[in-house]
């Protein structure tokens, strides 16, 4: 902007005769200006995108597609590489389920979707269908915004409350009113892939270090130092992302901390702060870990991929992943497994875990009852089946055979395990849109010795009582 | 493009014809300005299709930022009225603060260095006929060329803790220089500042060079037939010599300094901890990630004075200096 503002005044831009002197020229100029610009305030102050709010939802609702005539669907997704894979090989079964839908896909990373998702649900033209995100940050401020139909109509129609677990719905609902997370209607459907966050090892850095596969937290700690002892890096990070220096902390919480109070935590149920939830215990625990020299050398100078790569070369004996972390990567599936712990605080199995994508309708789609079969058939168990096939974590069960001894039969057994205790925790970055970038920072300064577990509380805290705060 | 029309800012205050209040223009005069008058609106005319283009895509952002920058506003719902809080928080959002700190870091890595390390290579060069001279040039030109994000991308490969910078400094043994450059409190900023130093100094140093080409050669022959050393040949005739490319160096490098986002956004994210934010990573945090987009518009409008003070400030400096 200044550069073009820089030649504007320099060519002097009309040139000016003799008489009329430069000054009287930009008196004219404001005042030719300043009309448009007067009119152009008026007209663009803010507003609200639909007036409708969080009860944007069609009158009648259909399951009855086929009928509809030919209908084009506009799909904007993050399913990006081996997701790809997976979400076209969905698309394909769908249009051959109805031959009259037409799926029109658009494909951007995680972070261009979320950046621009709630101009393009604003746009009549945007897209019918896409992949939102849990939380306050996305899918809270879009149903509040009435730019995501309330789905309640249609779960009734389709029976989708009954295919999910209580914490799988709990994860996609919000009040229409905006003002609570956990509880009200449904926004959004999970599709048939469940992402979970866990723990990876290397089988022969184990049997190497003389340790057995741990089993309780103790355990755990107990082989980091047999492996340590042995001369070898016992866990492979990457944390020179903010986004995914989290992802250790989270995975350390889900076993230390305690399940109902993350829980009540991240859906603001209450009298629950973030003290309670155990953060501040996991953070210490991982800077005891790197006082201890059990972080591979050069951990904060790695992304998260160059710290996955570190574990899958076999230089380390521990990584903590989402699942799915070695599909795509070329690693023998054989030599790593997954270990699924019980929570400290009660032995339960817990871990964080959530639909790796949700799928909601914009308001603005002339097409709900077509959406809402495609999010039908997202979630549907071909789709649950096809998860499998694919080495993804499935949301339903699925009688599709794992090839044993694998990575893969690892992560199904410990999501089945969890599965039956009711065990998935949020996200716990769902809980305030700046929590992510918050925890993130401060997991990158402890590690480095330049903050404290209680400086992540207070900071963390604070962000979320900001964000409720302006809830009101 | 050139600096030198000195009449913007001091616009020549005699000899208004005929403007003066008071005096009556007469007749004849009004009908001898006439054409001149309406020669004005077809220049008008002419630029009419540029100034609707910059009304369009500079002017009403700008201003509909600036309506923004009044509320808050999550981009979607409902907007509340909140008056200038927003602009409240480079007091109190020590965020921001730090960012702002980070910029003047920056500053001193895409700005000065450069204009220093191009001014040294430039009189280096113009001063004897170097072998080679064009094809070196040619290569210190070729950062600015090459898109920011392959830039970001690059470099983050060669501050890896395993990467070439660390293996070379092993290498020379000095292995105890290695760090891990971008996740490390302290070295992060200087190390993005490189970049931006790596980017800006052959652009600086290409405009120098054919400044000091449009020096007068005889100004040189003067200097030493009256015995000056080349350091002041430098000061007395080639630094000043170049004081219009210094202007625009300045200008384009500080401006490029205070709204540094892509690199640090591919780079760092701004991390470790907060230790590499810019104001223009904050506003993208705020606009698109948090959503805040009033306060994100608020950061928008400083930085969009900030530079514009930066240029006319510069400007004005150089033009009274000469």
């Amino acid at each position: 902007m200044v550069w073009s503002t820089l030649v504007f005044s320099d060519r002097g831009l009309l040139v000016p005769t003799r008489e009329s002197s430069v000054s009287s020229l930009k008196v004219r100029l404001a005042a030719a200006l300043a009309l448009p610009l007067a009119l152009v305030a008026t007209a663009c102050a803010p507003k609200a995108a639909n007036t409708a709010g969080g009860n944007a939802q069609p009158s009648a609702v259909s399951s009855d597609v086929a009928s509809a005539g030919p209908v084009t669907l506009k799909f904007l997704d993050f399913e990006e590489g081996p997701d790809a894979t997976y979400i076209k090989k969905a698309i394909a079964g769908f249009e051959q389920q109805y031959p009259n839908v037409k799926i029109e896909r658009t494909e951007q990373s995680f972070d261009q979707v979320m950046s621009t998702l709630n101009l393009r649900l604003a746009d009549p033209d945007g897209p019918d269908v896409a992949t939102i995100n849990n939380g306050w940050q996305s899918m809270g401020t879009l149903s509040k915004a009435g730019l995501i139909l309330n789905l309640d109509k249609y779960a009734e129609l389709y029976g989708w409350r009954d295919q999910m677990s209580q914490t799988m719905q709990r994860q996609l609902e919000f009040t229409p009113d905006g003002t609570k997370m956990g509880e009200g209607s449904l926004y959004g459907t999970p599709g048939a892939r469940l992402t979970t966050v866990g723990l990876y090892y290397n089988k022969k850095l184990l049997d190497e270090a003389g340790v057995a596969v741990p089993t309780t937290f103790a355990d755990f700690e107990s082989a980091l130092a047999a492996v340590k002892a042995k001369g070898e890096t016992p866990i492979a990070l990457g944390t020179q992302e903010k986004t995914y220096a989290t992802n250790p902390l989270f995975a350390v919480q889900a076993l230390l901390g305690k399940p109902q109070a993350i829980n009540d935590f991240v859906y603001g149920a209450g009298g629950t702060t973030l003290e309670q939830t155990g953060l501040g215990t996991a953070a210490a625990k991982l800077q005891e870990w790197e006082k201890a020299g059990y972080l591979n050398s050069g951990y904060n100078g790695l992304d998260f991929d160059g710290g996955k790569k570190v574990f899958t070369d076999g230089k380390a004996a521990f990584h903590f992943d989402y699942s799915g972390a070695l599909v795509g990567t070329g690693a023998d599936d054989t030599e790593f497994g997954r270990i699924q712990l019980p929570s400290t605080d009660g032995g339960t199995q817990t871990s964080v875990g959530a639909a790796s994508a949700v799928f909601g309708i914009s308001a603005k789609t002339p097409h709900p009852d077509a959406a809402a079969a495609f999010l039908n058939y997202l979630g549907s168990q071909p789709m649950n089946d096809l998860s499998v096939q694919s080495g993804y974590l499935p949301i339903r069960p699925s009688t599709e055979a794992v090839k044993p001894g694998t990575v893969f039969a690892d992560e199904v057994a410990g999501a089945a395990a969890v599965t039956e205790d009711d065990g998935f925790l949020p996200f716990f970055d769902w809980a305030s849109p700046e929590m992510l970038d918050v925890i993130g920072g401060q997991v990158q300064l402890i590690l480095a010795g330049r903050s404290t577990p209680e400086t992540l509380v207070t900071d963390g805290q604070k962000s979320y009582d900001e964000a409720a705060a302006k809830r009101g | 493009m050139s600096t030198g029309t000195a009449g913007l800012t001091t616009p020549p205050r005699a000899g208004r014809g005929g403007g003066l209040p008071g005096t009556q223009p007469d007749v004849a005069a009004v009908r001898r300005r006439s054409p001149r008058r309406r020669l004005r609106w077809v220049g008008l005319l002419y630029l009419a299709p540029a100034l609707a283009m910059y009304t369009w895509i500079v002017l009403v952002p700008l201003v509909q930022s600036a309506n923004y920058s009044l509320y808050s506003w999550d981009g979607v719902s409902t907007p509340t009225w909140v008056g200038l809080a927003n602009y409240a928080d480079f007091v109190t959002d020590p965020d921001l603060r730090a960012a702002l700190g980070h910029v003047g870091v920056l500053i001193c890595f895409f700005a000065l260095l450069p204009i220093v390390l191009g001014l040294l290579t430039a009189s280096i060069i113009s001063r004897r006929n170097l072998r080679g001279a064009a094809v070196f040039r040619s290569l210190l030109f070729v950062p600015q060329v090459v898109t920011t994000v392959v830039t970001a991308v690059v470099w983050k490969y060669l501050y890896t803790p395993e990467g070439p910078i660390n293996s070379l400094l092993r290498a020379l043994g000095l292995g105890a220089l290695a760090q891990n450059w971008l996740g490390d409190v302290t070295w992060a900023l200087p190390a993005l500042g490189v970049i931006g130093t790596w980017v800006t100094f052959g652009f600086c140093m290409i405009l120098f060079v054919s400044g000091a080409q449009s020096i007068p050669q005889e100004l040189y022959e003067a200097a030493r037939v009256d015995g000056a050393s080349p350091l002041r040949e430098f000061f007395a005739v080639t630094l000043p010599g170049l004081r219009p490319q210094l202007a625009v160096a300045l200008t384009l490098t500080i401006t490029a300094a205070l709204r540094t986002f892509d690199l640090v956004y591919v780079a760092t994210q701004g991390g470790p901890g907060s230790s590499t934010t810019t104001p223009a990573l904050l506003l993208y945090r705020k606009a698109f990630q948090n959503p805040d987009v009033g306060s994100a518009a608020a950061i928008a409008v400083v930085l969009a004075i900030a530079c514009l003070l930066v240029a006319v400030l510069i400007q004005r400096v150089t033009e009274r200096e000469s």
